[in-house]
């Protein structure tokens, strides 16, 4: 748990100062070093168009991680308000959060991202319409914290210590503050550290569908979509140290996540 | 009785020279990897590149374009002729000849073919290819085995139309045809005995989704130099994969026996196994084919630049086309300037002139660079536009790269957008909501008449502007000497115009070209005579002939 933390964090040090780090711009072309393996200049080797790697992997951090947690937070942060207030509120509110929570469950959000990508002119930059997808997408993401929060609230507040500070005149707020809150936190960070990864993995989706950055911004998406080639598999098995990255990112966010949820079970 | 012995001896010895070698060459299958399935069997429909394949096997035209010479040949014409004033081909048949299930072909069947073709009901794709002047070629019969095609003005490459149009058996689709129901006919689930065709197959067996097997045509017309019938293989199967990758994972794991229509990066990936696994490798050379950016020149373009040709000269003139060819097409490629490949041989102009260096094109045309190195246009704004990709096909988003790279050295900004083919294609031709897109072309044929559409401002496929009128003096030029092109059978003279026409665009560069993928195919060892082409389907054009060498 505490070496994939480590391993978490470094990795997104290292995304955060990608500029720092490397030695060429990640678009830059050695249009003579094309398909270089690891060495001394490029220690990751280059791709196809001489680029460095290494830079790519870096710098695709950037992108892939931080669209990942903007998304995961936004989708976090909306179910956190619309399940409380349903939760909190019941009735009429909560059948209603409640329907569009079953809508937004419901959502084909690839389909969804797709026609939202068609609907940007063209002159629109890559990173501005990227950026506007991931929110999309966190944005429509609210449902299942929403239903989660809703859950713990609802149950919460039947609780007798809710109940007795609500006899001893606690507000809404201070019951909010409290009581409420910080129950959900665990749950929500549990969630949070299983949802960071699905949108890393939406953005590689949208990426190695050629729908994400164009070619000279890297992502890892486009970094693991430029070795979907036999020859690339079979020469430059360089190419594929973004997939062992990624797999790895993948690994800690899972075990932390379930460290996160046994951390939670025990605390019950 | 010593000299009677002799003599018979030399004529079994004689015997066996021609007959042991044409007897070796018969039998087996060849097995051909394909990356999709054909969509259908009918011939006036299937106009994919996979269903046409296929088709070729099962059907014969009257005449084709021979894919080496790129000359035109007899097929199920004995022989043809144009009359002096370039009007009228008298197409004679040959004899006996009959179509698969053994009925005979007929001057009736080839009336027939062309009546469906012209019917504006069928809407065949052909319909209006097979119009000159504006109106439909005059098909009739001139005697038993005789037909005769009218056109209504003398046409350069009159009997080049005829090339390609499978004569369709009237025994077997003319019921259909009647009822109205010829669309649904001999679709991808017709059963093998309801198809008949006059090529060198028939169909046996299809498996929707993974394979396909056609037989000998016991009928088929052809026969080889010492009068064996073709063809020599038994049979031809061809297995359907998922993509490029699985199609070459296929063939070296030994269960294809041919693969081609794949880039150089599988060309490598078969290269460094060719020997273990007995695959015989080779690069043909440039196609037909050119990629190309192009410029949105139609009326109302958003992008003013465009319109001059000092700034579409100094783009072309910036492209780093031999990094394109080396890197995106791992040097299986060859650069070009203009639309016309060497493939084409004698249509092909020649190397373009070498073009000026692209800062002092610019500066001449009154832009100006910034601090920054970014260029200005003449009235003080910079220089950028967008650039759409094919999404799906790496070689386009690698060539994106490189164009982006190579324009932001002279100060232009390039936003390349990967779109998804079918949007890319509606914004080009339907929408003309673009700034320039990377594309590529394949000629239907090398003569001057397959570029008709695609170059004069009447032609639906001038994709730089589809406007349909002639905006620039240039435009204008092309358009005069195309159609003196088409109306002469003077072959030199069509030869000289037609080099004119490359110069003026290669000058103008309404279209930026830049390379024509070299054509690759892989075969195992042992099968013979497989030969690529230029034009037609250019590997199973001749598959009739191609047989397995005993060991």
């Amino acid at each position: 748990m505490k070496a994939c933390l480590v391993f978490l964090l470094a990795i997104h040090l290292l995304a955060a100062m990608a500029g720092f780090v490397t030695a060429y711009p990640p678009a830059e072309q050695h249009r003579e070093n094309a398909w270089e393996a690891p060495g001394a200049r490029f220690p990751l080797g280059t791709d196809g168009l001489g680029r460095d790697q290494w830079s790519r992997l870096v710098h695709g951090a950037r992108i892939s991680l931080c669209s990942g947690l903007a998304a995961g937070v936004l989708s976090a942060g909306l179910g956190l308000l619309l399940g409380g207030v349903a939760g909190l509120a019941g009735g009429w509110v909560d059948r209603m959060v409640t329907r569009l929570m079953e809508l937004f469950l419901a959502l084909p959000w690839m389909y969804l991202l797709l026609a939202a990508r068609a609907f940007f002119p063209l002159e629109t930059d890559a990173r501005v319409v990227f950026t506007a997808l991931l929110l999309l997408l966190g944005a429509i993401g609210w449902a299942r914290p929403a239903r989660l929060v809703r859950g713990i609230v609802m149950s919460v507040k039947e609780r007798e210590s809710v109940l007795a500070a609500r006899g001893f005149g606690a507000g809404q707020w201070y019951l909010l503050r409290r009581h409420i809150v910080p129950e959900t936190l665990p749950a929500l960070a549990t969630y949070l550290s299983l949802a960071i990864p699905q949108y890393v993995a939406a953005e590689v989706t949208l990426s190695f569908l050629g729908l994400g950055f164009s070619g000279s911004t890297p992502s890892w998406g486009s970094l693991v979509g430029s070795m979907g080639s036999l020859d690339v598999l079979t020469d430059a098995w360089w190419m594929g140290l973004p997939v062992v990255v990624l797999a790895v990112v993948f690994g800690c966010y899972s075990i932390v996540s379930s460290a996160l949820a046994e951390t939670q079970r025990q605390g019950r | 009785m010593e000299m009677r012995l002799a003599k018979l001896w030399r004529e079994l010895l004689l015997a066996t020279l021609i007959l042991v070698p044409a007897w070796s060459q018969s039998g087996g299958r060849a097995i051909v990897v394909q990356r999709s399935e054909p969509r259908g069997f009918q011939p006036v429909y299937s106009v994919d590149e996979p269903s046409r394949a296929v088709i070729g096997l099962l059907h014969a035209p009257l005449l084709r374009i021979h894919s080496e010479t790129q000359e035109t040949e007899a097929v199920l014409a004995a022989s043809w002729k144009v009359s002096p004033d370039g009007r009228t081909i008298t197409v004679n048949l040959r004899e006996n000849l009959r179509f698969s299930d053994g009925a005979p072909l007929t001057v009736a069947d080839v009336l027939f073919t062309f009546a469906v073709h012209q019917d504006a009901a069928v809407a065949s794709p052909l319909r209006e290819v097979l119009q000159v002047g504006g109106k439909p070629l005059v098909v009739t019969a001139a005697g038993p085995r005789r037909a005769q095609f009218q056109m209504a003005e003398p046409y350069a490459a009159g009997e080049r139309l005829l090339a390609g149009v499978a004569i369709l058996p009237r025994h077997r689709m003319e019921a259909a045809y009647q009822q109205g129901q010829f669309r649904s006919l001999w679709g991808l689930g017709a059963k093998p005995s309801e198809l008949a065709g006059a090529g060198p197959f028939r169909l046996k067996l299809v498996e929707p989704g993974r394979r396909m097997v056609l037989e000998r045509n016991l009928h088929y017309w052809k026969r080889d130099k010492a009068g064996k019938p073709l063809p020599y293989l038994d049979e031809m199967e061809f297995l359907f994969t998922a993509g490029e990758d699985a199609q070459v994972a296929r063939l070296l794991a030994g269960e294809g026996d041919l693969a081609a229509s794949f880039g150089g990066g599988s060309y490598r990936a078969i290269e460094s196994h060719r020997e273990r696994r007995g695959i015989r490798l080779l690069d043909a050379g440039p196609s037909l084919d050119y990629t190309f950016l192009l410029f949105n020149l139609n009326p109302g373009g958003k992008r003013p630049w465009f319109a001059q040709t000092a700034f579409r000269q100094a783009v072309s003139a910036a492209m780093d086309r031999e990094s394109i060819a080396r890197l995106v097409y791992r040097g299986r490629a060859s650069p070009i300037r203009g639309p016309v490949t060497p493939a084409r041989l004698k249509w092909y102009a020649g190397p373009a002139a070498p073009a000026a260096e692209p800062r002092r094109l610019l500066s001449a045309a009154g832009y100006r660079w910034n601090g920054e190195g970014r260029l200005l246009d003449p009235t003080g704004a910079p220089v950028s536009f967008t650039l759409l990709v094919n999404a799906a096909n790496p070689a386009y988003t690698q060539t994106g790269a490189i164009v982006e790279e190579d324009l932001k050295k002279i100060g232009i900004a390039v936003q390349v957008v990967p779109m998804e083919f079918r949007s890319l294609v509606d914004r080009v031709v339907n929408r003309k909501d673009y700034d320039a897109a990377l594309m590529a072309l394949r000629p239907g044929d090398v003569d001057p008449a397959a570029d008709v559409n695609a170059w004069v401002s009447a032609g639906r496929t001038r994709l730089w502007n589809l406007s349909g009128q002639a905006l620039h003096p240039w435009e204008a030029s092309v358009d005069e000497k195309m159609r003196a092109l088409m109306a002469t059978r003077d072959q030199a003279r069509r030869r000289r115009l037609f080099h004119e026409v490359q110069r003026i665009l290669e000058q103008e560069a309404p279209m930026v070209c830049l390379v024509s993928p070299n054509l690759l195919l892989a075969s195992r060892a042992g099968l013979e005579n497989v030969r690529p082409g230029t034009i037609g389907d250019l590997v199973l054009w001749n598959a009739d002939e191609w047989y397995w060498r005993r060991q």
